[in-house]
């Protein structure tokens, strides 16, 4: 291969240079570096992870915080490296199939971490442990809206015209749902565009990010949207009239989890972390703040979350997205959503 | 000794320059070279030579139009910085009260705060049911500025307006006082005594602070995202959505060259605003 | 009827008066000049007249008319700044034009007075010039000719030599005293240097601390000081503190001294005496001994000490028939002055008449 990957060789060499700043001083524990977001699923992972399960296990993370594609960007960029920049990745699915595609990551199997083998089916990947997830549901205000949404189709509907909105940074799970509507695939992009184009036609609201999307639906600006389930839980919580719906297409899903690159420094460590991850108690933990769905099967919810989260019986299509057609397919359609539904 | 003095000079600016070439130059030098490469999904990007990606910009109008909304809403901004900012400078330059310090404070106080603070300010103003509309809704009306120009250029404005006000109280500052009473005891009124002798001296400063504002606003990127909302497009946004978004980093860097080339174009284009003999 | 007149002017910042109840009367064509050390409302005062300042109490009337209230641009004052306040980006004729185009002077017309005015300043070649291409002299020529392009009823002048150069000075202040008198132009002027304006003016005021102490020619003020401080600050009197009976004066440290005029009552006094009017000699009113004598070329200088506290300056001609003799520092020697050159001032500071000699001539002065 002739090409030289300039901007990862150059993250690379940042990355060496910021190393010193992410050792910790050496405790009796043993330290991995956990690559992750900041701001509450952090915090998060510190109280429900770390702080109850994984610190009794003498291990202990230091930090690495940032968004996701520089995290990305920085495990490409080094993985030709004897010892790499992190143990433990959180990505979304879809950053954890194309980095297993691309062999940097570690297969994780229950001999090395054993809740694996509790994994829900569908949400996993051989290379990847899911953390949390949320079906993506339609979103509607149950005062004003009262007989609910059933498909993705109504949002072109024209009893709803002008009330239609959502948070735009999500514009790409969007497009699976109305390729699942249209085509009963997630990845039918011809047809999403289709009925993409007749949503915005019907006066469709887009917000700059996901908080924006919830007081909308307070404001009575939007009385119908797509949201992560996850998401109405919160919003909810916080007292804005909202409520989910469950498509009867089925729903595309969110899924978050952690990956170990194969040149982690301490794998070990990471290992037990993951499998920390996975214990039920955990999981419940995340349930309860932020609204995200158990990824095992020995989990099981109760009390007001288990209400707020509940699928409907019978339960819905839940579908992961199909990583292998949506990054290809991915400049593509962003391309298009810039130009079209962005564009007035 | 003659001979020693530019080395001299150069072993004073040495440094310094060193310093700029590392950290100014050498990145935008990167950046360029980035631009000229190709993107690809998987291997995000290959490096080669090509103009494809200013190609791109160019043959297509939707490229334009942001270009062209990001000059108007800065240029906008420019003007009614200086016409909002001048009297308050003015003002603040020539007042003798002891409160002046005070005043100045309160014209520098904003800027302790982030931009983006401020603009989360100006959506809870904005905001459908938020205090704007609530009160025009006493009146049975509405006023929904959020996601609007409008509401950009507002928000725009209250970022650059107290740094016009910093330099072009310090303009006004520099003139002489004397300047406006001997205009004035030959017989100009306070406002031909303005016009006459304190405007074209203050003009270069003037067209200065204006041309900071409109730089400042050409790069906005925190106020037109979280105020004129997805749909509104700006060079900066674009720059990044393509860069985080799309992963398309040459395409990115050709973005970024073209905003910063069009920026120092019209810059040094306005130059030529002002007549010579006024130019400092 | 006086040409310009102000009366009981008050200009008031906060607690302190910068002029207190200043009352003057100025005659068509007359160069007054306001004297004074800084800060004793010379300044104020001329700004008040331009109209660049309010004032808080008293009136400003010009041929009869009260300007008090009207704004500078209304008033016809040809105002010459210390710093000239050039406009730097206009030239030298347009600098000259600009009172003329507030006007709305024809354009023809106002071209050929401008060329009068350069003319006049000998400025005709440099009318293209930028002021900041000009030499400090000659951007006060233009400063003057700006303000005379308007025909002004009062050509006001603030410290108009301060920033030429020391050898610049003298030719400046005349030329500007020709073309006053050229051109009989109502002149006030203000100024620190009381050679300066003892060389330029028809009259003087002296003011300390917002007041007017003194108004008169050179000759009253020189001659007949009407307090202490206009005695030190025109001509540098010796100033003794002391008081006074009819057997003399006795300074505060003891020193008795003759006194040469014979003035009525007792009590606290200051006595003013000229340098260049004591003789230094072998009998006199008063002895002491040399301190420090110095050879200035045409004068002599001699320190004199009356006693441990009390020091005089005495100064005479270096040559000619009254030439001063040199004394030797240690030297005893005695002090003697005409009455005419001796001036009383009472625990008031107001001067205390000489019951011998010339009381006619100091009438004749007030009147």
């Amino acid at each position: 291969m002739p090409e030289v990957f300039s901007r990862r060789t150059l993250l690379a060499g940042a990355g060496l240079l910021a190393a010193p700043a992410l050792i910790r001083s050496a405790h009796a524990e043993e330290t991995f570096i956990l690559g992750t977001w900041g701001g509450d699923y952090q915090r998060l992972q510190m109280e429900n992870i770390e702080k109850p399960i994984a610190s009794k296990l003498g291990i202990a993370s230091v930090v690495d915080v940032a968004d996701e594609l520089p995290r990305v960007a920085k495990i490409m960029a080094s993985r030709r490296l004897p010892r790499g920049q992190m143990d433990v990745a959180c990505v979304q699915a879809v950053q954890a199939y194309s980095m297993a595609e691309a062999g940097v990551l570690e297969e994780l199997t229950p001999d090395k971490v054993p809740n694996i083998a509790h994994v829900k089916a569908g949400l996993g990947m051989t290379c990847f442990a899911p953390h949390i997830w949320s079906p993506q549901i339609l979103s509607y205000n149950p005062e004003r809206v009262k007989s609910p949404p059933t498909s993705f189709a109504e949002l072109a509907d024209p009893k709803y015209k002008d009330k239609v909105g959502f948070p735009d940074v999500n514009y790409f799970y969007v497009m699976m749902a109305a390729s699942l509507y249209a085509s009963g695939t997630s990845t039918d992009f011809v047809k999403a565009k289709e009925l993409l184009t007749k949503v915005n036609a019907n006066g469709l609201h887009l917000y700059p990010s996901t908080d924006a999307g919830g007081p909308p639906f307070k404001s009575g600006e939007i009385d119908v949207g797509v949201m992560w389930l996850a998401r109405i839980a919160m919003w909810q919580n916080a007292g804005i009239p909202v409520a989910a719906a469950f498509p009867k297409e089925g729903c595309i899903l969110y899924v978050s989890g952690m990956v170990v690159p194969k040149n982690a420094p301490n794998k070990k460590a990471a290992f037990a972390y993951i499998n920390a991850m996975l214990e039920p108690a955990a999981q419940i933990g995340f349930a309860e703040h932020m609204g995200y769905l158990p990824t095992v099967t020995t989990a099981t919810l109760t009390g007001k979350v288990a209400k707020q989260l509940a699928m409907p019986d019978p339960e819905p299509k839940l579908m992961p997205p199909d990583f292998a057609v949506t990054s290809k397919a991915l400049p593509d359609v962003t391309d298009w959503w810039k130009k079209t539904i962005q564009h007035v | 000794m003659r001979q020693k003095l530019p080395l001299a000079a150069a072993g004073l600016l040495g440094p310094a320059t060193s310093v700029v070439v590392l950290m100014l130059a050498a990145p935008l030098a990167l950046l360029f070279r980035d631009s000229l490469n190709r993107f690809d999904v998987t291997e995000l990007m290959i490096e080669t030579v090509t103009a494809a990606n200013y190609t791109r910009f160019f043959t297509e109008t939707f490229y334009w139009e942001v270009l062209r909304t990001t000059i108007l809403v800065a240029a906008t901004v420019a003007v009614l910085c200086v016409a909002l900012g001048l009297p308050l400078a003015w003002r603040l330059a020539r007042t003798t009260s002891r409160w002046k310090s005070l005043m100045m404070l309160l014209v520098i106080l904003p800027l302790f705060i982030g931009s983006t603070v401020r603009t989360v300010g100006w959506m809870i103003l904005f905001a459908r049911n938020g205090m704007m509309d609530s009160v025009a809704g006493l009146f049975g009306t509405r006023v929904d500025l959020m996601y609007t120009t409008t509401a950009v250029i507002i928000g725009t404005l209250s970022v650059n307006l107290p740094f016009m006000v910093l330099t072009l109280q310090s303009v006004f500052e520099g003139i002489d006082d004397r300047l406006t009473e001997a205009a004035q005891g030959l017989g100009a009124t306070p406002s031909r005594a303005f016009w006459r002798v304190v405007w074209p001296l203050a003009l270069p400063g003037v067209m200065i602070s204006a041309i900071l504002s409109f730089i400042l606003g050409m790069n906005a990127y925190a106020t037109p995202v979280l105020l004129g909302g997805p749909r509104f497009q700006m060079m900066a946004p674009l720059v990044f959505w393509e860069f985080n978004t799309n992963s398309n980093w040459p395409f990115s860097a050709a973005l970024a060259f073209i905003l910063m080339a069009t920026t120092l174009l019209l810059t040094s284009l306005s130059n030529f605003l002002v007549p010579r003999r006024y130019r400092a | 009827m006086s040409y310009l007149r102000l009366n009981g002017l008050t200009k008031r910042y906060g607690d302190t008066l910068a002029t207190d109840a200043v009352s003057l009367e100025i005659s068509k064509g007359e160069l007054i000049v306001l004297l004074g050390p800084s800060g004793c409302g010379k300044t104020t005062t001329l700004r008040m007249i331009a109209g660049f300042i309010e004032a808080t109490s008293g009136d400003i009337v010009l041929e009869g008319q009260a300007i008090t209230g009207l704004p500078a641009h209304r008033r016809e004052m040809g105002m010459v700044f210390q710093n000239y306040a050039l406009f730097p980006h206009l030239s030298v004729a347009r600098n000259v034009a600009f009172g003329l185009e507030m006007r709305r002077m024809k354009q023809a017309e106002r071209d050929e007075r401008v060329a009068e005015m350069l003319q006049l300043v000998k400025l005709d070649r440099l009318a293209d010039r930028l002021p900041r291409q000009l030499s400090g002299g000659q951007q006060q020529r233009v400063a003057i000719a700006r303000a005379l392009a308007i025909h002004p009823k009062v050509l006001l002048l603030d410290e108009p030599l301060s920033n030429l150069d020391a050898e610049l000075r003298q030719d400046v202040a005349r030329e500007i005293r020709l073309l006053q008198q050229d051109r009989k132009l109502t002149t006030i002027m203000v100024t620190h240097d009381q050679q300066e304006a003892m060389a330029m003016a028809d009259r003087l005021v002296v003011m300390r601390d917002g007041q007017v102490q003194q108004v008169g020619a050179q000759e009253d003020l020189y001659e007949r000081p009407a307090t202490p401080f206009v005695a030190r600050f025109i001509g540098n009197s010796n100033l003794l503190v002391g008081s006074h009976t009819d057997a003399g004066f006795r300074t505060e440290t003891g020193t008795h001294i003759d006194l040469a005029g014979r003035y009525q009552g007792a009590g606290r006094a200051t006595l003013a005496l000229r340098p260049e009017r004591i003789t230094l000699g072998e009998t006199g009113q008063v002895r002491g001994t040399i301190v420090l004598s110095s050879y200035m070329g045409a004068t002599v200088e001699h320190v004199v000490a009356l006693d441990d506290q009390t020091r005089l300056i005495a100064r005479g001609a270096s040559s000619g028939p009254a030439a001063t003799p040199r004394f030797a520092g240690g030297q005893s020697v005695f002090l003697s002055w005409p009455a005419a050159s001796e001036c009383l001032f009472d625990g008031g500071d107001a001067p205390i008449p000489a019951l011998s000699h010339s009381i006619n001539e100091r009438i004749s002065s007030h009147a």
